[in-house]
């Protein structure tokens, strides 16, 4: 199991629902990899030398990102963690899947040059997010993030790869009830896995 | 009128770069009177920062004062009357450099307002009547529409219900770009200019 955790303050909710995610999957006797991107000050930029080499195909996999890149191809599972910003996810973590997910480690191409996907490894995609907006504005303006880790990425992993979504909308003026609410809701989720 | 361009490609000998100096030159040309940002020159650091989590609701001022090199990035914002963004789609989204400037920069007092006891955020950049994106996906049309071409919601509802009422919205995009023809290239790039000549 691997947890993607994209959130600038460590002492904030959305880290605190990772920590329940993480000990959750423990309880539930998964190995698990929690990848703490602003922890530890992930570069989400995709620079000139790197964009050449993903469009040469030739990505460099054993340099800094080599650990990111071996708990994504050992995973059963991955959990992303992070709140919804501007209908989307955190630069942070869109610049992790464009450096991370590579030619060769997310997708890979057949004898005729088709796509094919190399996450066949990946059977489950959990998505946790949190929302300052209401469901219904979400909805109005379309859930981008979700709609990223649930098509685009879930289009590298393998057919009958399912997605769990457990969002929290109106976070700001949800209250503790609902706060808790959500993090009892990813501890089930999480155990049941 | 006063367009902000926006250019985001870490390769300045890339099509979208060539796309960009296009639009840059097309809209002068036209007469109208330009701001440029190019991010990936300029170093722009995409990543929302604990300070700005912290004091997300606060004045601009108190942003502005801790990273002044997002000063002329809320100047141009405030400035302009049309916003074109100049992009590749990857993942089916805006990149994390573009994404990472409107996290940055549709700050608090800029782009929105929260007035007191409501959850829903009031629009602050009224001064923009419309959005253009010029793009490429490297992709097809059709994969892009299993995806949910997420970038164009992005911009054309996310971002743009920020901007005055009904604020018009052009989608130039180059589907399948990375298997394309030169000839398929060139007569994007001609769209393109068209478009930029005609703005309005």
């Amino acid at each position: 199991m691997v947890v993607v955790l994209s959130h600038p303050n460590p002492d904030g909710f959305g880290s605190a629902s990772a920590r329940v995610a993480v000990d959750a999957l423990h309880a539930a006797g998964h190995r698990v990899t929690l990848l703490d991107l602003y922890g530890e000050g992930f570069d989400p930029v995709m620079s000139r030398e790197e964009l050449h080499r993903y469009q040469s195909r030739t990505p460099d996999t054993s340099g800094p990102l080599k650990r990111h890149i071996e708990a994504v191809t050992s995973a059963d599972a991955i959990v992303f963690v992070y709140p919804t910003w501007w209908s989307g996810l955190p630069a942070v973590l869109k610049g992790w899947l464009e450096r991370v997910m590579l030619p060769t480690v997310s997708f890979d191409f057949d004898g005729r040059n088709k796509v094919r996907p190399a996450l066949t490894n990946i059977r489950r995609v959990v998505v946790i997010s949190t929302y300052g907006s209401p469901r219904r504005y979400v909805t109005a303006v379309n859930d981008n993030g979700l709609r990223i880790l649930a098509r685009a990425f879930r289009l590298t992993c393998g057919l009958r790869t399912r997605v769990t979504r457990i969002r929290l909308f109106s976070m700001d003026t949800s209250g503790d009830a609902g706060r808790q609410h959500h993090l009892r809701r990813i501890e089930r989720r999480m155990r049941a896995l | 009128m006063r367009v902000l361009v926006v250019h985001s490609h870490p390769n300045p000998d890339s099509f979208v770069a060539a796309l960009d100096r296009c639009v840059v030159s097309t809209l002068s040309g036209a007469g109208h009177e330009v701001r440029h940002l190019d991010l990936h020159a300029e170093g722009f650091d995409p990543a929302f920062s604990l300070f700005e989590r912290l004091h997300h609701t606060g004045p601009p001022e108190e942003k502005l004062a801790q990273f002044p090199a997002l000063a002329h990035h809320v100047d141009a914002l405030r400035w302009c009357e049309h916003l074109v963004l100049v992009y590749p789609t990857w993942w089916s989204g805006l990149p994390a450099m573009l994404k990472g400037w409107v996290d940055r920069t549709f700050m608090q007092g800029v782009a929105w307002e929260l007035p007191a006891g409501a959850n829903r955020i009031r629009p602050l950049l009224t001064n923009i009547g419309g959005v253009t994106v010029v793009t490429t996906h490297g992709s097809s049309k059709f994969v892009n529409m299993l995806e949910g071409e997420s970038g164009k919601r992005t911009v054309s509802r996310a971002m743009r219900f920020m901007f005055r009422r009904r604020a018009g919205f052009r989608w130039l995009a180059l589907y399948g770009a990375d298997s394309c023809s030169a000839a398929t290239r060139e007569e994007f790039m001609r769209r393109v200019q068209r478009r930029m000549e005609h703005l309005s």
